[in-house]
């Protein structure tokens, strides 16, 4: 698709700018349940901290998702991976990736880094086990060179988590 | 969990459609919980259990996840008399909630072969469900003053505008209901500009339509296949 690393490091555009902005307004308003945008400066990337659902594997579990936003946000998807260290499950990799279509081919510009979370914390909640994907060491080898997962040609499981 | 299998769409969608059959023969055909939020499915994307579909027009503002660990599907009696039709369409412009909701992060997941998981996903009880624009619009004022007002005094003056510009574009103070409703293109979050329908209806601005089909070639809300021809104006009519 549209989508590079490379992207995410130029400036956004004004129309990502304000787009943001909203985004953020809205945020504040009504954040999504389980989730806490840590404020800076820097609208190009949020830091997101999640706690892990109750009743889930995951219950009271902290982790910090890293969302940058590319120039021609929202018409590309953000980058989001987890940072160190990444939950436990077999749809993210050691390295913080998440195999979650969303976040790449099916993309859509009407979601919004909320949606995006909510569908990322569904995901850890639908989990049954805690456990890496099953080619995780070849993946997160291959992407030693600090390559995006927006660079990945994802196959999307099509197991039961 | 299993060897990566390849992932087509084409068998996806079929695996879809019929399962999406099946799903409805389960419920209360009035009562569209998951099927009926999704955009007809003709254009073959319609899947509640895969995120793709599910997540798309996620609104944060209206999006109470507390409910997402509910896991059962509403099958209130209350809804037969709901237009499904106007409620699908309603549904999919307003209730970005419901859709928030229904998010389903399951890659991929075949919904036949693991019902329970997208009965799992669904939310909201349909209940308290906006079911058309006057509702919704009645409601969210009320709701606001109060928490603004009496609970949460130190909101920011952001937060005040904003909901001054949701639900009442003209200032007189006394209105609840606004005179002028304002549409809000789910791409940009701003007021619509140039109002303009895709044919499959899902209205945004016409400069974000357009951006949107030039990137992926498909609606924004619906997925649904789109060329440039495939949206043109609307002139909405002013509510007086
Ligand atoms: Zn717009
Ligand atoms: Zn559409």
């Amino acid at each position: 698709m549209t989508s590079s690393s490379a992207a995410s490091r130029k400036a956004l555009s004004k129309i990502a700018c304000n787009r943001l902005q909203k985004e953020l307004v809205e945020w504040e308003v009504n954040p999504p349940t389980g989730f806490k945008h840590k404020v800076t400066d820097n609208l190009q990337r949020w830091i997101i901290e999640v706690v892990g659902a109750p009743g889930t594997l995951y219950e009271s579990e902290k982790y910090q998702l890293q969302v940058d936003f590319p120039e021609h946000y929202p018409m590309e998807a953000p980058q989001v991976i987890f940072l160190h260290p990444a939950p436990l499950h077999p749809h993210i990799y050691s390295n913080g990736h998440i195999c979650l279509d969303i976040l790449y081919d099916s993309w859509s510009p009407a979601m919004t880094v909320s949606s995006v979370c909510i569908s990322i914390l569904s995901m850890l909640s639908s989990s049954t086990a805690k456990q890496r994907p099953a080619d995780n060491d070849r993946y997160v080898k291959n992407c030693r060179n600090g390559r995006s997962p927006k660079e990945t040609r994802w196959w999307f499981h099509d197991d039961k988590v | 969990m299993s060897a990566w299998e390849p992932w087509r769409r084409s068998s996806r969608r079929q695996a879809r459609n019929g399962t999406g059959a099946k799903m409805v023969l389960n419920l209360d055909l009035n009562v569209p919980p998951v099927e009926s939020w999704l955009p007809e499915g003709a254009s073959g994307s319609a899947h509640p259990c895969v995120s793709q579909e599910a997540a798309v027009p996620v609104h944060p503002q209206r999006s109470t996840p507390t409910r997402e660990q509910q896991g059962v599907v509403p099958i209130p009696n209350n809804r037969l008399i709901i237009d499904v039709d106007a409620l699908d369409d309603e549904v999919e412009t307003w209730n970005w909630v419901s859709r928030n909701q229904s998010v389903m992060v399951v890659l991929d997941e075949d919904l036949e072969s693991n019902p329970i998981q997208s009965g799992f996903t669904i939310v909201e009880p349909a209940t308290t469900l906006p079911l058309n624009i006057h509702n919704k619009r009645e409601r969210i004022p009320i709701d606001r003053t109060i928490i603004n007002c009496d609970l949460y005094p130190d909101l920011g003056e952001e937060n005040d505008a904003k909901r001054r510009a949701i639900m009442k574009p003209d200032p007189e103070p006394e209105k609840v209901v606004p005179k002028e409703p304002t549409f809000t293109c789910p791409i940009c979050m701003s007021p619509l500009v140039e109002a303009s329908s895709t044919i499959c209806g899902h209205i945004f601005c016409q400069s974000c339509i357009k951006a949107s089909i030039k990137a992926q070639k498909k609606c924004p809300t619906c997925r649904r296949k789109l060329t440039m021809n495939n949206f043109h104006r609307v002139y909405l009519p002013t509510a007086n």
